[in-house]
């Protein structure tokens, strides 16, 4: 179920995009001692299909916890998340893992690669569970070319330099196809060169692929790249700034 | 495809995992070996004492008259049966102790008084050569071709195998024996050394054994009358044996017979003993075994937190990470239970060689289905142990990729871990079942009983680490701490009068409690690190105490 919402202005919304992701008054509160303390305390926020949405807030503020609900690794303790219209927060652990499949590419600060597996095979490993079509390994060669990494195929990730390994990483995401990459400080362990490399692939991938990015990051440069970043302090929601310069 | 990178990950996962996964491995092989070597000596066993119980029973009925033996006269009782039909053959044989003069030479016979020790001494049976054995003739050494009708002629004699290592005699040599029936009275007699026979077949069980001729030994003492302690038979078949049997107890109230049905149950019922015995042993290591998987497992899969939670991540579920955790703890078993079948290979070989040197004969058989079993063991061994690692790291929460969560230790957790080993008890019993060859109280006795004893001993070393973990490392000396380092000192001294080792470690970690107040406060500061982060992990550290107390224990054992 997509709903249609007017177009917003700036660069990338020049047509009518379908909310893709609908996040509901999440609220998350966590037990610390005796005491609950209160992680999230309301956070309602739409993302259409095909933005670029940074969410940004100091340490502690909530964004991880917030970017686990969304990405379907936790649980709220009140609230919904909608992609298409389903209710992702309240599913059986067997449907959620086919989301998360299906549906959702994840990249992370420490980049999480197998350190077993060859590059090759890192991208392989979400293809074989869930139902996906063509050779896995075509797949896999196909999204390395697309990140630079041809001639790395058969690296382990101890032969990757951080950058390389974090492009591998965004490949892996890719690689089911999914509607949204959603990144954690996906340039925190990098430098600034190697940073900015990943920022420029992720915006090159976003034109060629249309897919939903959403990423967290306490890095005002990376939340320049977006076309709306939210912004969390304490757990709600402070401010929505748009490409264009405007504020809700 | 993907069994391809199922097999990549888990075999690369299982390289990278070093020296614990060499240490599960072990525990395995370990395992394996007992119960496959104890299961082989088993079955040598078996096979050594059942295969030719007819040989060894030396005919059909073996009749024995030890305090009132036959005389020649009682023969024809036998020899009217043969003529009758109702027993095809028999031969009577005298026995005697003999024992050998420290100095040989050829010479004439007569009495003389005992030349050797009682520690030389060996069993002499006088036979008829044309008519020994009534059962399949031996098998001889020396000469290959012997009989015992062409051998045992003009004061020549036969001997086993076991009693030429025994004596170092060979063919050929001459010896003086000195034989002492039990009812007649001793002589001795120069002998050649004309065959040696191998310890099989008729002479499976003979040990040290001097075969003479009949004839030699009423030659050398012609005024003694004839005395045969055995009668051997051999009949038609079983029908004619149960009507012989009988007719001869009637005829002879006081002597024995034992027929080769007989001396199969007398040594099957032992054999069955001494089996169950070994499985068990081996049993009992194969559970330990497990415990070191358990515990391996529980470390290797721990470190890979992150690497799991990101394939859960990426869609994996429970059931998927089951099978590739699965397939890790087969492999891990299967390599176990391959190098286990072949270290019990050896182990069965040097152990036949031992009984062999305690006078058992046992011939050496590779059953190739018990060393397959071993590795079949070795496999199902693994993945019933590895079932509560790998539940447990398929439960690891996806939100570990972003960050580091405590493991759960809510009522659901305890439940699980619960169910779990319920699960692993019913599933190890019944392997234990199988192996102990459908004998299911036993089986579930054995193991248990064994499931009672390791749970006591964790109860033990959750206490010793708790008690570990609490132990304060002060800046000074104060009056709490002093009181505390004599308490300890004064139940070491009276742990000393129980169990003295254990009273003298108490009384070192006594003396330690005073030393490390003196020690420089970095050193302070690492022992207190250490000791609260023994009880950061109490459950893992007492598995680990719990295997390496029982590796130790097995290695002392070994």
């Amino acid at each position: 179920m997509h709903t249609t919402v007017p177009p917003e202005t700036g660069q990338a919304q020049s047509t009518e995009r379908t909310v893709v992701m609908d996040v509901l008054n999440i609220t998350k509160n966590l037990p610390l001692g005796r005491e609950r303390i209160e992680i999230l305390k309301g956070i309602s926020f739409q993302i259409r299909s095909g933005e670029f949405v940074s969410i940004v807030g100091p340490s502690g503020s909530g964004k991880s916890t917030l970017l686990g609900i969304i990405a379907g690794l936790d649980n709220p303790t009140t609230g919904q998340v909608l992609i298409d219209g389903v209710d992702i927060t309240r599913m059986s652990e067997g449907k959620l893992a086919a989301v998360r499949n299906s549906e959702i590419g994840m990249v992370f600060q420490a980049f999480n690669l197998i350190p077993t597996l060859t590059a090759q095979e890192n991208v392989e490993v979400p293809l074989y569970v869930g139902k996906h079509k063509g050779s896995p390994s075509a797949r896999a060669q196909e999204l390395l070319a697309l990140v630079g990494l041809t001639h790395r195929l058969d690296h382990r990730p101890n032969q990757l330099s951080g950058g390389e390994q974090q492009r591998v990483a965004i490949a892996r995401a890719l690689a089911t196809d999914p509607a949204f990459v959603i990144a954690d400080e996906p340039t925190g362990n990098l430098d600034a060169r190697n940073g900015e490399n990943v920022l420029e692939l992720i915006a090159q991938l976003r034109t060629q692929t249309g897919k939903t990015f959403i990423i967290a990051t306490h890095d005002p440069v990376v939340a320049s790249h977006a076309d709306r970043t939210i912004r969390i302090v304490d757990g709600k929601i402070t401010e929505i700034e748009h490409s264009n310069g405007s504020f809700t | 495809m993907k069994a391809s990178m199922y097999f990549n990950y888990t075999s690369r996962s299982l390289l990278r995992g070093g020296l614990r996964t060499l240490l599960a491995v072990f525990c395995v092989a370990v395992g394996v070996m007992a119960i496959v070597a104890l299961q082989l000596v088993g079955s040598m066993l078996q096979n050594s004492l059942t295969s030719s119980t007819r040989d060894t029973n030396g005919g059909d009925i073996a009749v024995t008259a030890q305090s009132v033996p036959f005389k020649a006269s009682d023969l024809s009782y036998f020899e009217q049966l043969k003529s009758e039909g109702a027993i095809t053959n028999y031969t009577a044989v005298m026995s005697a102790n003999g024992s050998l003069s420290p100095v040989a030479s050829p010479g004439t016979s007569g009495p003389l008084s005992p030349v050797a020790s009682s520690s030389q001494s060996f069993s002499v049976n006088a036979v008829d050569p044309n008519n020994y054995p009534v059962v399949s003739p031996p098998t001889f050494v020396t000469p290959s071709y012997g009989s015992v009708s062409n051998l045992l002629t003009r004061n020549q004699v036969i001997i086993t195998q076991q009693l030429s290592t025994t004596f170092h005699h060979k063919v050929g040599d001459i010896v003086t024996v000195y034989i002492k029936t039990q009812a007649g009275s001793g002589q001795t007699l120069h002998v050649t050394i004309a065959g040696v026979v191998a310890d099989s077949g008729v002479f499976a069980q003979s040990g040290n054994l001097m075969l003479i001729s009949a004839h030699d030994e009423q030659a050398a003492a012609p005024s003694t009358p004839a005395s045969y302690s055995t009668v051997y038979v051999t009949t038609a078949n079983q029908a004619q044996t149960d009507a012989v049997v009988k007719a001869i107890n009637q005829h002879f109230p006081l002597a024995s017979t034992q027929t080769v049905a007989g001396a199969l149950q007398a040594q099957q019922s032992s054999i069955d003993l001494i089996s169950k015995f070994l499985e068990i042993a081996g049993l009992l290591a194969l559970l330990i075994g497990g415990v070191g998987i358990v515990n391996t497992m529980q470390v290797l899969l721990s470190r890979r937190k992150t690497e799991i939670a990101m394939l859960k991540t990426t869609g994996y579920r429970r059931v998927d990470l089951y099978v590739l955790f699965g397939l890790e703890a087969g492999l891990l078993g299967m390599v176990g239970g391959i190098i286990g079948a072949a270290a019990a290979t050896g182990v069965s070989s040097i152990v036949r060689i031992l009984m062999q040197n305690l006078g058992l004969t046992v011939p050496f058989q590779l059953n190739p289905w018990t060393i397959a079993g071993g590795v079949a063991i070795g496999l199902v061994t693994a993945l019933i142990f590895g079932l509560i690692p790998i539940v447990q790291a398929a439960n690891i929460r996806p939100l570990n990729v972003i960050r580091d969560l405590s493991e759960s230790r809510g009522a659901s957790s305890i439940a699980l871990t619960i169910a779990l080993l319920v699960v692993l008890s019913v599933l190890f019993c019944a392997l234990a079942i199988v192996i102990l060859k459908n004998d299911v109280v036993l089986g579930i006795a054995a193991v248990y009983g064994a499931f009672a004893f390791l749970l006591v001993l964790s109860v033990f070393f959750g206490l010793v680490v708790f008690v570990v973990s609490k132990l304060p490392v002060p800046e000074h000396f104060d009056l709490r701490y002093l009181a505390l380092i004599l308490v300890g000192m004064a139940a070491s001294v009276l742990l000393y009068l129980v169990l003295p080792v254990f009273g003298i470690l108490l009384f070192a970690a006594s003396l330690v409690g005073i030393v490390i107040v003196l020690v420089p406060r970095t050193w302070k500061v690492s022992t207190k690190m250490a000791l609260r982060n023994i009880g950061r992990q109490r459950t893992r550290t007492t598995t680990t105490m719990l295997a390496l107390f029982i590796t130790a224990s097995l290695a002392d054992r070994r």
